[in-house]
């Protein structure tokens, strides 16, 4: 699971307020490099919630892995900032690219804000599957 | 890319159909001939391609987002609540060589697609509206089945349909925030099992809370007219963009004919 694809779930859990975002608990990552598109990344940007991005970010770097924590993953700033084109520097683009796409939450768990539900992740693929009563 | 090429490529896939299907979530495999289909439309309307993000509800072994992603889709999200289904997918992306990084390839960098697996389930209601008789005929149902009597099921709604909800919490049992994605591709089960009924419309439902710029869906054509209604009715557009032969090979014991043709429609 990567961190973009963290960014966009939420807890469907009866009971929960919101249940965004999911607290991260992993136990194992991987790391990948992959093609950076500038543009693409430029374009993403308005469409993900970065405050999400950066707690699940401080989520990997806690547990699990710190070796893999400090050597590869980027430090990003608290806020985006864009010049007067409203671009953003390339080289935070990069970091971005790598932190969203990159990094790959393989075993863990994820866990509802609200609920405290856990859910499992397994060879990279969150089980999000409720029961019956949990609907 | 051609429509030929795309059907080749997609005829490379290695494991198109399900080893051991399972009868009760009523798997059946998106053909590769359909599969270029919808996805030749769909690129056509850029709708999925460069810089666009696709998920596959109910994604099975894979073709839709396999096909996405061939045609150069930057992210392909694949959503099934059958294990094994995501193991084949997953399978069949890797043997494509989708979402692998080509070290020595920089001509590739505009086609890399990023691919994510999700094991969630749609919350399905079963209703007892008369949308999904095997009885072909006019269109039927408006919306308020009668209540058959209930053999042990849950109490049916006969309401008509409410729209998604798109804010707050979440009752579709799909894990994601509203318009998280471009475009929703699904070839959702048609809710011919038993307690399955209308399942493709709760599929449906979902898919349009997903999408932000369109959904591509299959249903079958005897269901058209309620279909339509229905979506109308939670305020989108829907287009019948094809009508196809959707063709079932012999795959569970009780089917008796060899091949079995559905008229399905292709909607957007």
């Amino acid at each position: 699971m990567r961190l973009l694809t963290h960014n966009y779930m939420q807890s469907t859990v009866k009971g929960t307020e919101r249940g965004y975002p999911l607290k991260i608990e992993a136990t194992k990552i991987e790391f990948e490099a992959s093609p950076f598109d500038a543009e693409f990344i430029q374009a993403l940007l308005p469409k993900i919630d970065y405050t999400t991005l950066l707690f699940a970010l401080k989520q990997i770097s806690e547990n699990g892995n710190a070796d893999l924590a400090q050597t590869i993953i980027p430090e990003l700033p608290e806020s985006i900032k864009e010049d007067g084109e409203g671009e953003v520097d390339e080289a935070l683009l990069k970091k971005l690219h790598t932190v969203m796409f990159d990094i790959h939450v393989v075993e863990g768990e994820l866990v509802c804000p609200d609920t405290g539900r856990r859910f499992n992740i397994k060879m990279g693929i969150p089980n999000m599957i409720l029961h019956a009563d949990e609907l | 890319m051609k429509l030929k090429h795309l059907k080749s490529a997609l005829s490379s896939v290695p494991t198109p159909q399900f080893i051991d299907p399972n009868i009760t979530l009523e798997q059946y495999a998106t053909s590769p001939e359909l599969t270029s289909y919808i996805i030749y439309s769909a690129l056509q309307n850029e709708d999925i391609g460069y810089g666009r993000s696709v998920l596959d509800l109910g994604c099975g072994t894979g073709m839709l987002s396999i096909g996405s992603a061939i045609v150069g889709s930057s992210q392909v999200i694949l959503v099934d609540c059958d294990e094994t289904a995501l193991a084949i997918a997953h399978e069949n992306m890797e043997e494509m060589g989708i979402g692998e990084v080509n070290e020595d390839d920089d001509d590739e960098d505009e086609d890399f697609c990023a691919v994510e697996y999700l094991l969630a389930k749609i919350n399905h209601v079963p209703r007892k509206d008369v949308s999904n008789s095997n009885k072909g005929g006019r269109g039927r149902g408006r919306g308020r089945g009668k209540g058959r009597g209930g053999r042990g099921t849950p109490t049916p709604s006969s309401a008509p349909i409410e729209p998604p909800q798109n804010i707050g919490p979440l009752d579709d049992g799909i894990p994601l925030a509203s318009k998280c994605v471009d475009t929703v591709m699904t070839n959702p089960p048609f809710g011919t099992k038993p307690g399955n009924s209308g399942i493709d419309i709760s599929f449906l439902r979902t898919a349009v809370r997903l999408a932000k710029r369109s959904v591509y869906s299959f249903h079958k054509s005897s269901t058209r007219q309620y279909l339509i209604k229905t979506v109308e009715s939670w305020g989108y557009e829907v287009d019948v963009v094809a009508e196809m032969k959707f063709d079932i090979p012999k795959l569970y014991k009780f089917h008796s004919k060899d091949n079995v043709d559905v008229d399905v429609d292709l909607i957007r």
